[in-house]
């Protein structure tokens, strides 16, 4: 089989935060660096991260900022979930809910039964 | 149970998001993209703090919009997502800008066509002539980054051309490559 031309066909997948920061950082070989500009190559996305990341005067800095964007995130999703948690009442709470109803329930046919027979 | 969830694919986090409606499982996968989002904020928008709230917001719009419908493909939608906010942060600044529409995108990061065809052993046969076809400069590129490994750095050292060119000569080559693979594929039946 000819399969010189074999890489251009291969699909290629994700990339680690650690080998982005590796190539825009400069610390890859050109075959570690090949691998990598596949990745670009079939990706508008990593294409477009790379060349936004080599813009960045201080490198350094993107760890920090990456830190507090996850940091604002995992906030994000812990105050939507204690939100949700108002919203949606647990299991306990909705069988404590149909004890009282029911029991109410009860309590109003049995007031107006006997309201009806003593009349 | 975190280094079990961190093995786990896009994909089966976020079915398992759309099972349980646990927001931490979007928040995990939402987490692989966040340097990619910057970057793609500095690329557009040429300004840290820019690049920051764009990210907020792409991270704000999925947590507010996944969970009510299905997304298949999670990558190309963020990206779409993230990209079309830049640009309209540009347009607001009175820079003209095109929205890229999310069918574009799929057929960008989904360009597996020819690689699941089953007349792969055709396909490679052919491509040698294929190549030929290419304009001069995507030829050279096209070969020296595929066939004989290269750098962007090595090819741009090589051929004299700047970095912008050999992306592009690459990118568009492999694009006229699968056009004309095609055609001749659909010459040939």
């Amino acid at each position: 089989m000819n399969d010189k031309w074999h890489d251009i066909l291969q699909k290629t997948g994700q990339i680690s935060e650690q080998k982005l920061m590796d190539y825009i950082e400069g610390r890859m070989s050109p075959e570690e660096a090949h691998e990598v500009e596949k990745l670009m190559v079939d990706s508008g996305f990593i294409d477009d991260a790379v060349e936004g990341l080599s813009e960045m005067k201080d490198k350094q800095k993107i760890a920090v900022i990456l830190q507090e964007l996850n940091g604002h995130l995992k906030n994000k999703i812990s105050q939507k979930t204690k939100k949700n948690k108002l919203l949606i009442p647990d299991q306990l709470t909705l069988t404590i809910a149909a004890t009282i109803t029911i029991l109410l329930l009860v309590v109003i046919a049995y007031v107006i039964y006997r309201m009806y027979h003593s009349s | 149970m975190a280094s079990h969830l961190d093995q786990m694919t896009d994909q089966e986090l976020l079915q398992r998001f759309y099972r349980e409606g646990n927001s931490d499982l979007l928040g995990i996968v939402l987490q692989r993209y966040t340097l990619l989002l910057f970057g793609v904020g500095m690329k557009y928008l040429k300004n840290e703090e820019d690049a920051r709230d764009a990210v907020q917001y792409v991270f704000l719009k999925v947590l507010t919009e996944l969970p009510k419908y299905r997304v298949d493909y999670f990558k190309s939608w963020l990206y779409m997502i993230a990209k079309n906010h830049c640009l309209m942060k540009l347009r607001e600044k009175g820079f003209s800008t095109v929205e890229i529409k999310e069918s574009l995108l799929v057929a960008r990061e989904d360009e597996d066509v020819l690689s699941t065809h089953t007349e792969k052993e055709r396909i490679l046969t052919s491509m040698s002539e294929a190549v030929e076809e290419l304009s001069s400069e995507q030829n050279t590129c096209i070969v020296l980054f595929y066939l004989q490994k290269k750098s962007y750095q090595d090819i741009v050292f090589l051929t004299g051309f700047n970095l912008l060119q050999v992306k592009s000569y690459i990118q568009n080559g492999k694009r006229n490559l699968k056009i004309i693979l095609q055609r001749r594929l659909e010459h040939e039946r």
